[in-house]
C-alpha cells in the first residue's frame, strides 16, 4: 500500500481531531473534580501528620454536636462496635488497626477509608437526618471478616453521643474470674476475639454462662458444655459446632495445664 | 513460526496450561456467586475455603492465564511479523520459569497456606513459597521479551525507513509497560515480603508495600489490555472485511501507554491512610489522560468496522452496523473481538468513575469493583485470550475448529452472562455490598442478625449471570477438547499456519511514532515525576513494621512459624 | 498483493477492499456518530455517580 501524501493529511486531520476532543472531554472531568475538591470540600484520605497511633476505641465531645470517634479495628470487631449519636452531629472519625488492614465503609455514606495498622486514617462526615447505617469492613481481613461491622446510630431522641463496645475504664464486675490464670491464657492465645466472656453475642460462643449448659450443635444433637467438650473442641475444632456459628475456630497448641486452668475460668464465669 | 517446531510446542503449552488451570478458575468463579447470593452459606465446600478459592480464581484467571497468554501470543506475533528464528532456549527457559513460579504459587494456593488473594496485602501472610513462586513466575515472562530484542535490532538493521510492524509494536508495547510496571512488586516482594515471611525481619513497612504493589497494579492491567489491543489494530479490521482506518492510530495508542501507563497507580489507593491528597491528585489527573489512547482506538476501530461494513452494502450512519461478519462460521473469531468491545464500553466508563478522586468513596471495595473489572479483564482481555488460543491452537496443531457456530456461540454467552453479573454487582456495589467477603454466612443469611434482605436480589442477578458465564465457558471447552481430538484437517495441513494482518487505509508518515527511544525515556520520566514525591514522604514518615498474620488466627505470628 | 491464508472468504473481502479503496475518499461519518454517542452516555453514567456522591456528602 503505498504512502499517500493527501490522504495523509486527512486521517491524521480527523484522529488529531479525536485525540483534541478525548482530551478536552478528560480536561471538563478534571475541572468538575477539582470543583468538588476545592470549592465543596469533597476529597479523600488525606495523609494525617503527626497522628498518635491510638490502641483503644474512644468518643470525645468537642462541642454542642461536634464529636471525635477513635475506631480501632481488629480481627474481626470494631471498637466502639455501636455508636449513637444526635442529628445534627459532624464526626471527626479516626481509625486505626490492631493488626491486619481492614476497611471502614458508612453504607451510604462517602465515609470509605482502608484502616492500616501503624498509621491513622481520617474522616469528617455530618448527620442532618435520623437514620441508622452500618459500619462494615469490606478489606479482607481473615476468616472472620464477613462477620466485621458495627453499627451508627443517628437519632433524634439522642441528646449526647453514646457508644457501646469500648474497653472498659475501670475493673469490671466479675473481679474474681478475672484474675484467673484462664482468663490470660484465653486473652494471649486470642480466643477472646470471638468469644465474649460478658454475655454478648460474637462471632463464637460467649463464655458467660457457657460451663454446664446444653447446647444444640449444628448436625442437630445436644451436648453439655463439660470437660470432656471443651477438651475436644479445643483439640478439633472444627467437630462440634454449635448452631448458629461457623466452623473458622483455628486449631492453637493448648497443653493440658492450660486446658485445666481454661476450665476453672468457665466455672467461674457459670 | 512453521520453521521452528519447537518454538511451536513452547507456545502451544503456554496457550494450554493455563487454560486447563482455568477450569478450577472458573469452578471457583461459580462458586462465589453461589455463597455471595447465600446459596452457599459456609466457610468451605468439598475443604476448598471460601477465601482461598477467591485467590486461586485471582491467580489462576488474572495472573497466570494473562501472563502465560500474552508470552505466546508473543513468541507468535514476533515469529511471524519480524520473519526472523527466536531464541528457543530463551522462550523454553522462560516457560519451564513461569511453569515452576506457577505450580509453586498453586501448590501453596491449595495447601491453604495463601490465602492472602491475588493482591497479598501485608500484614496477611503468606508461605515464602508463594511469594517466591510468583518471583521467579514474573522472571521468566521476563525473559520471553528479551528474547525477542536481538531479532527486532537485526530486523531494524535490515529495513531500513521500513515501519516496524504493527503486531510488533503492540507486543512490543505490551512488554516495555510489563517491565517497567514488575520492578516495584519485584522489590516488594524480594525485598520486603520474603525475608519477613521467612522470619528474617520482624516486621513489613504496610504503607510501602501497598504503594509499590499498585505501582505494578495499575499498569497490570495494560498489560493485561494490550495484547487483545494488538488483535484489535491488527486482525480485526481484516476479519470484518474491512482495513485498519488509520495506521497513525495504532502506533500513537500503543506508545502513549508506555507512557502513561505506569505513573498513576495512587488511584487504587485513594482510600489509603498516610499518604498526601496532593500526589492522590496528581494520579488522579493523570489517570483522566490516559483515557485518551482508549477513546482514539474506540474511534479507529469503529471507522475500521465501518469501513468494512460499507464494503459489504452498509448505509446510513448506524444503519452499517448490521453489515458485520456476527454470525459467519468462516470469521467465528470476529465475534469474540467484537463482543470484548462491547463489554469494554462499560468496563472503560466504570473505571473512569473508580479513578475519579473522591467519586471513588461511592464505590470503593464494594462489589462496583468486581463489576467493573469484569468488563475489562474479564470482557476483551478475557474473549481475546479464549478467542486467540482457539485460534493459535487449532492453526498449529491443523486442526479443524469443530463446530465453528458453538465456537461463535460463546462470546455472546459470555457477553449475556456479564451484563446479568455486573449489573447485580454494580446495583449491589451501590447498595453497600461489600466485594471479597463470603456474604452467605452472614450478610446474605436470614439467620445472622447482620442480614441484608435488600442484597438478596442484586447478589441473585449476579448468580444468575455468573451462572451464564459459566455456561459459555463450558460450550468454549467441548469445542476446545473435540477439535483437539479430531483428526488433522487436510486443507489447514497443506498451507502454513499465520495470523492474518489487516492492510491500513491510512498508511500516515507521522515521525513522532517511528521510534520506541523517546516514549521509553518520557516514560521513565513520568514515573519518577509521580512517584519520587509519595514514595519520599513514604520513607521520611517512618512508618513503624507490622508483624504478620495468618488469616485463620488473630494472633501474631511469631518468626519461626 | 500476495496474502497465503487458510481463508478464502478473507481473500475475497481482501479483493473487495482493495479494489473499493480506488473509489471515493471514505469518510467515517459513522465512527464519528458512535464516538459522539459514546461521549454523551460516558458522560451521563458519570455525571449520575458524581451526582450520588454529592447526595451522600450534603443530604444526609
Amino acid at each position: 500500500m503505498s504512502n499517500n501524501q493527501g490522504k495523509s493529511a486527512s486521517a491524521s486531520g480527523i484522529e488529531k481531531r479525536v485525540i483534541l476532543t478525548a482530551f478536552l472531554v478528560s480536561c471538563i472531568g478534571i475541572g468538575l473534580i477539582a470543583y468538588s475538591a476545592w470549592g465543596m470540600g469533597i476529597t479523600v484520605a488525606d495523609c494525617v501528620p503527626n497522628s498518635k497511633i491510638f490502641e483503644h476505641g474512644s468518643v470525645l465531645k468537642h462541642g454542642e454536636k461536634n464529636y471525635e470517634i477513635h475506631f480501632l479495628a481488629s480481627m474481626w470487631s470494631f471498637e466502639p462496635s455501636r455508636v449513637v449519636v444526635p442529628v445534627g452531629s459532624t464526626l471527626d472519625l479516626f481509625v486505626t488497626s490492631k493488626d491486619v488492614t481492614h476497611g471502614f465503609n458508612i453504607v451510604g455514606t462517602n465515609v470509605n477509608l482502608m484502616v492500616e495498622p501503624a498509621v491513622v486514617n481520617e474522616s469528617r462526615v455530618h448527620f442532618e437526618r435520623p437514620g441508622i447505617y452500618t459500619i462494615l469492613c469490606h478489606e479482607y481481613c481473615g476468616v472472620g471478616h464477613q462477620a466485621m461491622s458495627a453499627v451508627l446510630e443517628v437519632s433524634d431522641s439522642a441528646l449526647e453521643i453514646s457508644a457501646e463496645g469500648l474497653p472498659p475504664s475501670e475493673a469490671p464486675a466479675s473481679g474474681a474470674a478475672n484474675s484467673l490464670p484462664g482468663k490470660a491464657i484465653l486473652d494471649q492465645k486470642g480466643c477472646l476475639a470471638c468469644h465474649t466472656v460478658d454475655g454478648k453475642k460474637g462471632l463464637a460462643p460467649t463464655f458467660k454462662g457457657l460451663w454446664g449448659s446444653k447446647a444444640e450443635l449444628t448436625d442437630g444433637t445436644t451436648v453439655t458444655v463439660d470437660e470432656k467438650y471443651v477438651e475436644e473442641m479445643i483439640q478439633f475444632p472444627g467437630k462440634k459446632i454449635v448452631k448458629g456459628f461457623s466452623p473458622i475456630m483455628p486449631k492453637l497448641p493448648v497443653t493440658d495445664e492450660e486446658i485445666k486452668e481454661i476450665i476453672d475460668y468457665l466455672k467461674a464465669l457459670r | 513460526m512453521e520453521k521452528q517446531r519447537a518454538l511451536r510446542a513452547i507456545i502451544l503449552t503456554e496457550l494450554l496450561v493455563p487454560l486447563a488451570l482455568l477450569l478450577f478458575g472458573i469452578y471457583h468463579g461459580v462458586l462465589q456467586v453461589m455463597y455471595r447470593a447465600g446459596v452457599i452459606r459456609a466457610p468451605s465446600v468439598a475443604g476448598i475455603g471460601y477465601y482461598q478459592g477467591l485467590t486461586a480464581h485471582g491467580v489462576i484467571n488474572a495472573l497466570v492465564l494473562t501472563t502465560l497468554f500474552a508470552v505466546a501470543l508473543g513468541h507468535a506475533l514476533v515469529a511471524q511479523e519480524l520473519d526472523l528464528p527466536l531464541s528457543v532456549g530463551g522462550a523454553a527457559l522462560s516457560m519451564v520459569l513461569m511453569l515452576v513460579g506457577a505450580v509453586m504459587a498453586a501448590a501453596m494456593i491449595f495447601a491453604g497456606k495463601a490465602s492472602v488473594l491475588y493482591t497479598f496485602y501485608p500484614p496477611l501472610k503468606a508461605s515464602p513459597i508463594f511469594y517466591i513462586g510468583l518471583a521467579v513466575f514474573i522472571v521468566g515472562s521476563w525473559i520471553a521479551f528479551y528474547t525477542w530484542i536481538p531479532p527486532y535490532l537485526r530486523w531494524r538493521k535490515q529495513n531500513p525507513g521500513k515501519k516496524t510492524p504493527m503486531a510488533v509494536v503492540g507486543i512490543f508495547a505490551t512488554f516495555i509497560v510489563w517491565q517497567i510496571a514488575t520492578l516495584p512488586v519485584a522489590f516488594e516482594v524480594l525485598v520486603l515480603l520474603v525475608p519477613w515471611s521467612l522470619g528474617w525481619t520482624p516486621g513489613v513497612n504496610v504503607v510501602l508495600s501497598r504503594t509499590l504493589f499498585w505501582f505494578f497494579g495499575h499498569p497490570l492491567v495494560y498489560f493485561w489490555l494490550l495484547p487483545t489491543y494488538t488483535l484489535y489494530y491488527t486482525m480485526l479490521p481484516r476479519l470484518s472485511g474491512g482495513k485498519l482506518y488509520s495506521d497513525f492510530a495504532g502506533r500513537f495508542t500503543f506508545l502513549t501507554f508506555i507512557v502513561l501507563s505506569s505513573p498513576l497507580g495512587l488511584h487504587h489507593q485513594f482510600a489509603d491512610p498516610g499518604i498526601s491528597n496532593n500526589w492522590k491528585g496528581l494520579h488522579a489527573v493523570l489517570t483522566m489522560i490516559v483515557v485518551v489512547p482508549s477513546l482514539v482506538t474506540a474511534f479507529t476501530l469503529s471507522a475500521s468496522l465501518e469501513y468494512g461494513a460499507r464494503n459489504n452494502g452498509g448505509t446510513g450512519l448506524f444503519g452499517w452496523w448490521k453489515k458485520l461478519p456476527y454470525f459467519n462460521r468462516e470469521r467465528w473469531l470476529f465475534p469474540y473481538l467484537f463482543c470484548g468491545l462491547v463489554i469494554f464500553i462499560f468496563g472503560g466508563i466504570t473505571g473512569i468513575i473508580n479513578a475519579s478522586y473522591a467519586m471513588n468513596n461511592v464505590v470503593h471495595n464494594t462489589a462496583w469493583l468486581p463489576a467493573h473489572f469484569h468488563l475489562t479483564v474479564g470482557g476483551p482481555v478475557f474473549l481475546g485470550i479464549l478467542g486467540m488460543s482457539l485460534y493459535l491452537i487449532t492453526g498449529l496443531l491443523k486442526k479443524p475448529v469443530v463446530s465453528p457456530g458453538l465456537a461463535l456461540a460463546v462470546p455472546y454467552l459470555w457477553m449475556g452472562g456479564t451484563v446479568l453479573f455486573s449489573g447485580g454487582l454494580f446495583a449491589g456495589g451501590l447498595r453497600g455490598e461489600p466485594r471479597r467477603t463470603n456474604l452467605g454466612l452472614t450478610y446474605l443469611n436470614p439467620q445472622s442478625p447482620s442480614f441484608r434482605p435488600d442484597w438478596e436480589i442484586t447478589t441473585h442477578l449476579a448468580l444468575v449471570g455468573g451462572l451464564v458465564m459459566a455456561f459459555a465457558i463450558l460450550v468454549y471447552f467441548a469445542v476446545l477438547i473435540l477439535s483437539l481430538v479430531a483428526s488433522r484437517d487436510v486443507s489447514k495441513a497443506s498451507v502454513p499456519f499465520s495470523i492474518p494482518m489487516s492492510e491500513p487505509y491510512h498508511d500516515e508518515n507521522v515521525a513522532g511514532v517511528r521510534n520506541f527511544t523517546p516514549w521509553v525515556a518520557a516514560a521513565i520520566l513520568a514515573v519518577v515525576l509521580a512517584y519520587y514525591p509519595p514514595l519520599h514522604d513514604i520513607v521520611k514518615s517512618h512508618f513503624k513494621p507490622v508483624p504478620g498474620y495468618h488469616p485463620d488466627s488473630p494472633i501474631v505470628v511469631q518468626p519461626g512459624d | 498483493m500476495t496474502v497465503i491464508t487458510n481463508d478464502k472468504e478473507i481473500a475475497s473481502l481482501d479483493a473487495k477492499a482493495i479494489t473499493s479503496n480506488e473509489a471515493a475518499e471514505f469518510f467515517p461519518k459513522g465512527a464519528i456518530a458512535f464516538f459522539v454517542s459514546l461521549i454523551i452516555g460516558f458522560a451521563f453514567i458519570w455525571t449520575g455517580v458524581y451526582l450520588l456522591m454529592l447526595h451522600r456528602q450534603f443530604h444526609l
